[in-house]
């Protein structure tokens, strides 16, 4: 099983939606796929409510999408993190280095209203 | 082999990601216990492709059974020395500017697994690790 995008655009915000397991072997990929889909957007989400595994070569995709968000100017906010994802992003700190939302709604009401 | 227990050799992780999700269903392991078991593994194994063989590529052999009330692992390679327990520490305190991820994957093996230990010999590099599938109950004070 891989992993699998599907994008979606409400109001300025680019929602991005990943269904499968991210890690080292399709993080690389996901990377090439992403950077270009956000270009110079400054409002981007990431939804994880599919996400059934990621390993820290995930994080590192994760990572790189709000350091070019923070480069546009913009902000990233993540929602709908499944336990087991939620746990990983809180042994690696990343949990207080994004916003995190329960659901999608909230997340895209973040990164719009600035 | 069968999907019980896991005893092969192997040139990327990729080559073991079905099996090792096959060992979890055999074993009928929690969801959470499961995650754990296969951030373990790809966090060793990718570490052993990347340090150890410096990525000039090599062969990983993994065994993993079910002993007792743990699951345990032993993974070996003939890459150079590499310690996985020396890795520093990341900085989890870091903002998102500066932060790095280096160091995060023995973070999270340390994290999950209840023994880790590493030796070398005869050329090899020996990762033993286990994972308990109950949480030991430690006796309060």
């Amino acid at each position: 099983m891989t992993i699998t995008i599907t994008t979606e655009d409400v109001g300025p915000a680019l929602v991005v939606a990943l269904d499968g397991r991210l890690d080292s072997t399709n993080a690389k990929s996901l990377e090439e796929e992403l950077m270009p889909l956000i270009g110079a957007r400054n409002a981007v989400v990431l939804d994880f409510e599919k996400l059934t595994y990621i390993s820290s070569a995930g994080l590192r995709t994760i990572l790189l999408t709000g350091k070019r968000l923070r480069g546009n100017a913009g902000v990233l906010a993540l929602c709908n993190l499944p336990p087991s994802i939620r746990e990983v992003f809180e042994i690696s700190g990343f949990l207080s280095i994004f916003q995190v939302h329960d659901n999608r709604a909230a997340a895209v009401e973040a990164v719009s209203a600035r | 082999m069968t999907a019980d227990r896991i005893d092969t050799e192997l040139t990327a992780f990729e080559d073991i990601r079905d099996d090792i999700e096959a060992f979890c269903a055999a074993h009928a392991l929690p969801p959470k216990l499961s995650f754990s078991l296969n951030l373990v593994l790809e966090e060793l194994i990718v570490n052993i492709f990347e340090h150890g063989y410096a990525g000039k590529g090599g062969v990983v052999q993994l065994r993993l059974a079910r002993e007792g009330d743990a699951i345990a692992g032993i993974v070996t390679d003939r890459g150079n020395a590499y310690d996985p327990r020396a890795a520093a520490p990341p900085d989890l305190a870091a903002g998102l500017e500066e932060r790095k991820v280096g160091g995060l994957g023995v973070h999270f093996i340390r994290t999950m697994v209840d023994e880790f230990h590493y030796q070398r010999a005869g050329g090899r590099n020996v990762t033993r690790f286990r994972i308990r599938l109950v949480p030991e109950r430690r006796a309060e004070g």
